[in-house]
């Protein structure tokens, strides 16, 4: 405990080993701080009162049980008029399930780079404001309902990793899924693990992607991809659950011709959102 | 500028305590701003760092002898033998070791790598500063960073107050 709790005398605030380095080098020291212990530092004296409140980008990540409570997340949104870098919700309570179609609209115009939502049992509906968000470089969705493209979408410019598992698109939802991904043109990594497009029919959507080099696919029915000349492809995999013959993929199959690295998974039997043992079906890597 | 036997060009790097070290010039512009000065041939004779004693000044020079990367007629050597992950594995040991420094160390380590724009460095010396923020009680921070707490008591719990989710 400091043996003096004074008031200061002078109207500035005493500098200390870090507040007295230049506040840009200060500031790209305290970014990297989570949000907790940034706020945390408000604590420490005068001068750190509202030096977190200063930074040019927070990280919300890790909302939700055991993490950052909604009432935080509301507080921070509140106060904090900088940018958010990173948005993630490990565990979506009841409470904040009901908040995050807010906390979506107030991200989208600060500089978002990176969401992850991962939503309860049964899977939330997603608020739209998710595809307005165009400094996005890294998308995760999981359980949750994707609602139909906003008109003003005009895709993600910078993005390179999209991961869905488990979610829901509206009916024909392939379209829609196809649109993103080829309104993504750095896309580096895809991953669709168990994603229901309701297609009535199998219209062939194509996936697209110049610059992809991963692509996993798992899912329990054959939802009709196609690929495109994807030349940058290096790593595939491909989990199919209950198709009786990978024949049947032909199309898909021979898209991926020019991969370097290969996996055909079938796995018995579905365990949701676990890939456990497998029996490889088939496995071949060959180098160029 | 001068050059010694194996053909490697060298670089004279001066401290404002009047210390001088002669490095490569690959090690040298492991720090962005040296190598603008190099490539904008500013570098003829020996550059003066300014703001920066002998003592950091060789710890940094330390840092980017073990950081440069191995290429080259030496280096190829070396890289062909050892595997990338192995190399990182080694680096990452290293690194832990070169910042167990006192804090004054540490933080004229931060403001040499800021100026220098050295970015592995600043990395390392920002990270370890930030571990400890994160790991340590607010006492214990305070006197890590020399902060004097010129709150007063209430004014203390009021902040707490605002955002008790972050004291919890």
């Amino acid at each position: 405990m400091a043996p003096s709790r004074r008031r200061a005398r002078s109207s500035e605030p005493a500098a200390d080993l870090l507040t007295s380095l230049p506040p840009l080098l200060l500031d790209s020291i305290l970014t990297r701080l989570d949000l907790r212990d940034a706020v945390r530092t408000s604590a420490l004296s005068r001068a750190w009162r509202r030096r977190w409140v200063d930074l040019p980008c927070l990280s919300l990540s890790r909302i939700g049980r055991g993490g950052i409570p909604a009432v935080a997340v509301d507080s921070v949104l509140l106060r904090y008029p900088g940018n958010i870098s990173n948005f993630s919700i490990h565990s979506l309570d009841t409470h904040s399930a009901r908040r995050v179609d807010d906390w979506l609209i107030a991200v989208r115009n600060r500089g978002v780079k990176s969401i992850d939502l991962k939503g309860p049992a049964p899977a939330f509906a997603l608020h739209s404001s998710v595809f307005l968000c165009t400094s996005l470089v890294c998308l995760k969705l999981h359980l949750c309902l994707i609602p139909p493209l906003p008109v003003e979408f005009t895709g993600f410019p910078v993005l390179k990793q999209l991961e869905l598992s488990g979610v829901t698109f509206p009916p024909n939802g392939q379209i829609q899924l196809e649109a993103i991904i080829k309104a993504s043109p750095l896309l580096d990594t895809l991953s669709l693990i168990y994603v229901d497009t309701y297609s009535e029919a199998f219209p062939g959507w194509v996936i697209w992607g110049a610059n992809l080099r991963r692509l996993t696919i798992v899912s329990k029915d054959n939802h009709g991809w196609q690929v495109a000349e994807l030349p940058n492809l290096h790593e595939a995999t491909i989990n199919l659950q209950s198709c009786e013959n990978f024949s049947d993929f032909g199309g898909l199959l021979a898209g991926l011709a020019q991969v370097r690295k290969l996996v055909l998974n079938k796995c018995y039997p579905p365990v949701l959102f676990f890939l456990p043992l497998v029996s490889i079906v088939g496995n071949c890597c060959h180098s160029k | 500028m001068a050059t010694r036997e194996a053909g490697k060009k060298m670089i004279m790097l001066k401290s404002p305590d009047g210390m001088e070290f002669e490095v490569e010039e690959a090690v040298a512009m492991e720090s962005q701003t040296i190598r603008k000065m190099i490539e904008d041939d500013c570098a003829d004779t020996a550059i003066l760092i300014p703001n920066i004693n002998s003592k950091i000044l060789s710890r940094v020079i330390e840092y980017c002898n073990k950081h440069v990367p191995t290429t080259g007629a030496t280096g190829a050597a070396a890289s062909d033998t050892v595997a990338p992950a192995a190399l990182a594995e080694d680096l990452k040991i290293w690194d832990a070791e070169f910042i167990k420094v006192n804090r004054a160390t540490r933080f004229n380590l931060i403001q040499a790598a800021s100026y220098l724009n050295i970015k592995g460095l600043l990395d390392l010396t920002s990270q370890t500063t930030i571990d400890t923020i994160s790991d340590n009680s607010l006492e214990e921070i305070r006197s890590f960073l020399s902060t004097k707490n010129d709150y007063l008591p209430e004014e203390e719990q009021t902040i707490r107050r605002e955002n008790q989710w972050a004291f919890q």
